[in-house]
């Protein structure tokens, strides 16, 4: 356990220690793993020999300092397994950068929260869902790493609803959103190798957006080239709809969660992963005079026309597309916060697992 | 059976750096800047704050900044050539208004980097958002840089009321100036 002292509390039994955690504002408003001494002991070991004492980051907005064990006592608070433990790490490496902006994204009124995608081997070793209702309830992996970072926010980084969260509705996706890309099953390369890793790491690439919509799409079979750019329309006018952010203010990472069969219609027709999110950012757009019949207080000033078009990212590396999910005819759009200049972006992490370690 | 759990929590890695105002309003002679985060509202009120701070403090002279016309800026802090600047211009600033949850971050971070700066500043909140304002200043290292809540909401109220809230306010804006404010 950690050389530095780490604060507990003694209390009669469990029934109360559970109370006392709830009653301090310790948890997410439903029952936790108590974080026992062995507990944490045991998940800290699944880092694989990281030093408890580590600070893996300071997050924000209070600017608390993520040791290891404390990232390990809110895993164990949040349901994991110690071989999820390194997922959570890299996950908190990500939101951990300056880019990420955690501090203002957890303090925004607006509802955004952390989606964790995760690539690579560490999807088959912890049974990490990619698959049909892999964002919804049924998958201890994705629930407890999903839950495990939104614990963290608030215990570590500062994230208690009205203090340092101060999102006017919160939303359901707070709770937390982890889910694994269906590599196997996608037409196009892994999204980690995209941003820059080797298919053979794992990795987690975390994007600050909002609670997913749904994109409704039918393709048809005999004409395959229309089909494409229908759906293209459709997720770019899902991230650029009027009433979310992203088309106000253009900044920031947004998300496509894109099913394999929605991705099979854009392979068969001839596009990979960069020519799709290229085609889609093109869609993603809106006439200024949308935005200023809608919200002209939100709309840009200036003496602009108003055909001019707005962008819900003003780059194309700003859409971050996954393959996951089951079969059907939804796939999911993500639009973002947003606010901030050049941040709120998207950053992947190695996960670093005891097969990847050399030692 | 008793039982043990660890604390998830973790404190700012920050120190605390102490923060005091000590502006004597009769004496003073310098100019005062009011700097408006780009929320609706929020330049207007600032005008109608320094009308009453001037008739206030004869000797002191106003000086304006807005960070936008729209909000799309308020939620980002001022670069460092920004705050380099209105720290050269002015001999003290009040900020306004935290009326989000990101803006009022932006906002509150903007004045402790002035008050490290060595400019005497004061925040402005809403009361929704006084708490998180409070924390930012912790987390921040300067948990004693001045706060003024506001009473309620400003972005809904009209211009008229925006000008009422000013002057109700003036006296709480120049004790906080003066380090008197309890």
């Amino acid at each position: 356990m950690s050389r530095r002292p780490v604060e507990a509390l003694d209390l009669p039994d469990e029934a109360s220690a559970l109370e006392e955690l709830h009653r301090r504002g310790w948890t997410d408003g439903l029952p936790v793993v108590l974080p026992t001494p062995d507990r944490v002991d045991a998940m800290v070991a699944g880092s694989d020999g990281l030093d408890p004492d580590i600070v893996i980051g300071t997050l924000g907005p209070l600017g608390g300092e993520a040791t290891v064990a404390k990232l390990a006592i809110n895993a164990v608070m949040a349901g994991c397994l110690p071989e999820h433990f390194p997922v959570v790490l890299a996950a908190v490496e990500a939101i951990a950068e300056p880019q990420f902006n955690l501090g203002p994204m957890q303090e925004t009124t607006h509802c955004v929260t952390p989606l964790i995608v995760v690539n690579g081997p560490v999807r088959d070793d912890i049974e990490l869902a990619c698959g049909i209702g892999s964002l919804g309830p049924g998958h201890r992996a994705n629930a407890s790493i999903g839950r495990a970072l939104r614990l963290i926010m608030i215990n570590v980084g500062g994230g208690a609803v009205g203090v340092g969260d101060m999102a006017t509705f919160g939303t359901p996706a707070k709770f937390g959103l982890c889910i694994g890309e269906a590599e196997e099953e996608s037409p196009f390369e892994p999204l980690h190798v995209a941003r820059g890793l080797d298919a053979g790491d794992s990795a987690v690439t975390v994007v600050p957006v909002e609670a997913p919509h749904s994109v409704v799409f039918v393709a048809d079979a005999d004409d395959v080239a229309g089909s494409a750019e229908r759906l293209i329309a459709m997720l770019g006018t899902a991230l650029g709809n009027v009433t979310s952010n992203s088309i106000y203010f253009g900044q920031g990472s947004v998300a496509l969660l894109v099913n394999p069969e929605h991705a099979g219609v854009l392979a068969n027709a001839g596009y990979d992963r960069r020519a799709a999110v290229a085609a889609i950012w093109e869609a993603a757009t809106q006439p200024l005079s949308a935005l200023r019949r809608f919200n002209p207080r939100m709309a840009p000033t200036g003496d602009f026309p108003d055909s001019m078009l707005c962008r819900a990212v003003t780059s194309v590396d700003q859409i971050v597309l996954a393959v996951c999910g089951g079969a059907g005819f939804y796939s999911m759009a993500l639009p973002t916060w947003a606010a901030p200049h050049d941040l709120c972006l998207a950053v992947t992490k190695s996960i670093r697992t005891p097969a990847a370690c050399p030692i | 059976m008793s039982i043990s759990v660890l604390v998830p929590t973790a404190e700012p890695g920050v120190a605390i750096t102490p923060y005091a105002n000590r502006i004597e309003p009769h004496a003073f002679a310098g100019v005062v800047g009011f700097a408006a985060n780009s929320l609706p509202g929020s330049s207007d009120f600032l005008a109608a704050l320094s009308s009453h701070i001037l008739e206030r403090i004869p000797g002191a002279s106003a000086w304006f900044q807005n960070k936008g016309e729209t909000p799309q800026r308020s939620s980002d802090p001022l670069s460092e050539v920004e705050l380099a600047l209105m720290a050269d211009a002015c001999d003290a600033i009040v900020l306004a208004y935290g009326h989000c949850g990101s803006c009022t971050s932006a906002t509150v971070r903007d004045a402790v980097a002035l008050a490290r700066l060595g400019c005497p500043v004061i925040v402005m909140v809403i009361p929704h958002f006084a708490a998180e304002a409070a924390q930012v200043a912790r987390a921040v290292g300067m948990p004693d840089v001045p706060l003024l809540v506001l009473p309620g909401p400003m972005t809904s109220r009209s211009a008229v009321e925006r000008v009422a809230v000013a002057e109700a306010v003036v006296d709480d804006v120049l004790a906080r100036l003066a380090g008197t404010a309890g």
